[in-house]
């Protein structure tokens, strides 16, 4: 009877005998073992996967999808964004979204946000970025990111906040999109920030992921 | 020794009928409420917003992995089932420490648990939980699994030790496959594919690890050791499975010879689960 021998284990030698060394044992940084946000009036928690026999989910398992249009992007997406990694992208969460001077946004389409995505993050789908002058979302949006638009139809974004943008992967281009698009109408590139590893690295380093609640 | 045999035997009689009677509703979770910080005698207006928010969240962390431990405990191999174990004390561990950042007392967070625990599983699983400990109370208990013994050991130091550790790890590193030039995974250590009979030395081990290796005997397929005088479930984890820490994994299969896995009686025959 093996599995009465496991769970008697699991609960008589976890309880009753203080057994060393059972802290999390899979931390971010040596000095970081998980951040802890409290972010849009909730609280949230990234971590790393715990598990050390876990492997990607199958859903970023793939390779090779076909190119164009998943094609790999450059690390550099325009002059003046900086490019974010995971590090980069926890500190900006930690030290600039939460202090409220910054959002991160999933550039995604709704369903891949709704199928699970980075803690925090906000959904702003490339396609409502589209800089072209039909597209009526635009002037809405940029309204609420903290922009001004002027009596001669440009954009004041002086007080505009900091975007941190990314979507499925290295090879993925929506977020680059958004980002040129959001370039094109003059959105500081010092306010844009690229997290060039996506959806793919940032589940292949095992890091939280939250499905948003509808 | 008997009479420590007869509590093993009893204990494991009684996590068995848990298995089988433990009901969990999955489909209704309980909002944890009022009612149960009440109980843990703080008022809800006494914690400030983000420290509710916090508190709920890890205390329903905890509920998830005690669920996820003793629910599919009679399916999981022992090394899952550790590994369950492991996710349910770190999820008490962190669940005390949210609570001290609220200014609970752990009798408190213990309080407040054990109401949520009981709201969710109901009084038989409590009373289950409490003849396995022993009769313990809940207090004692939650303290138990909360108090790592030395919180600093833990920290990761990105010094010599570190690079140890890493140079240990990738000596381990065993690749069973490699890309061949189409791109296509081969196989290049077909003994580990099939599992040779006898364990085999980690490329790190020092000259004790060597020495339980050799001293390993294989009775039908299965692993056995004797008991020399200054062996340890730790030395012996680490000879075969690479990880000191996996000596639960042998305590877990000989609970039948070992009444403390810190101490291990010379000549008894330890069973090791293959890796």
């Amino acid at each position: 009877m093996p599995h009465l021998k496991s769970l008697f284990s699991a609960i008589f030698t976890l309880i009753l005998l203080g057994s060393p060394g059972f802290a999390q044992d899979v931390w971010i940084t040596p000095d970081t073992p998980f951040v802890e946000l409290e972010l849009n009036d909730q609280f949230l928690v990234i971590e790393r996967n715990p598990d050390n026999d876990a492997v990607i989910p199958a859903a970023f398992a793939k390779t090779s999808r076909a190119c164009p249009p998943f094609c790999i992007q450059p690390l550099k997406v325009a002059d003046g964004v900086e490019t974010y990694g995971e590090l980069e992208l926890l500190d900006f969460l930690e030290n600039v979204a939460q202090a409220g001077n910054g959002l991160l946004i999933d550039a995604r389409t709704p369903n891949f946000f709704k199928a699970g995505t980075i803690p925090g993050s906000i959904n702003l789908p490339f396609t409502l970025l589209s800089a072209d002058e039909s597209n009526p979302f635009l002037e809405p949006i940029l309204t609420q990111l903290g922009g001004v638009k002027q009596a001669d139809g440009s954009w004041d974004f002086a007080n505009a906040t900091t975007l941190a943008l990314f979507c499925n992967g290295p090879w993925c281009g929506q977020s680059p999109r958004a980002i040129r698009n959001l370039l094109s109408v003059g959105y500081p590139a010092d306010k844009l920030k690229y997290y060039h590893g996506g959806m793919q690295n940032w589940l292949m380093l095992g890091l939280s992921v939250v499905v948003p609640e509808s | 020794m008997r009479i420590r045999h007869y509590m093993v035997l009893w204990a494991i009689t009684v996590a068995g009928s848990a298995a089988a009677d433990a009901r969990f509703d999955t489909s209704e979770q309980r909002p944890l409420n009022h009612f149960s910080l009440a109980y843990a005698q703080v008022q809800i207006d006494d914690l400030a917003e983000r420290d509710l928010r916090r508190m709920i969240y890890y205390a329903d962390r905890a509920t998830t992995t005690l669920q996820t431990m003793v629910e599919g405990a009679d399916t999981r191999s022992i090394y899952e089932q550790d590994k369950a174990n492991k996710r349910f004390r770190e999820s008490i561990v962190r669940l005390a420490d949210a609570g001290a950042r609220s200014g609970l007392s752990m009798d408190q967070v213990a309080d407040y648990y054990t109401q949520i625990v009981f709201d969710k599983f109901g009084q038989s699983f409590m009373q289950q939980v409490g003849a396995l400990a022993g009769g313990l109370d809940f207090r004692t208990l939650f303290r138990n699994v909360a108090t790592i013994p030395d919180p600093d050991t833990n920290a990761q130091d990105e010094g010599a030790s570190f690079l140890e550790a890493l140079s240990a790890a990738s000596q381990t590193l065993e690749l069973d496959t490699a890309y061949a030039e189409n791109g296509q995974l081969v196989e290049i250590n077909p003994a580990a594919q099939n599992g040779s009979d006898r364990p085999t030395a980690f490329p790190n081990a020092n000259a004790i690890e060597l020495n339980i290796i050799d001293r390993i005997e294989v009775v039908d397929g299965q692993w056995q050791l004797t008991v020399r005088a200054g062996d340890s479930l730790s030395t012996i984890a680490s000879a075969i499975y690479g990880n000191a820490l996996a000596y639960t994994t042998i305590y877990g299969a000989n609970t039948q010879v070992i009444n403390n896995p810190n101490v291990i009686d010379v000549g008894t025959l330890l069973v090791l689960p293959k890796p």
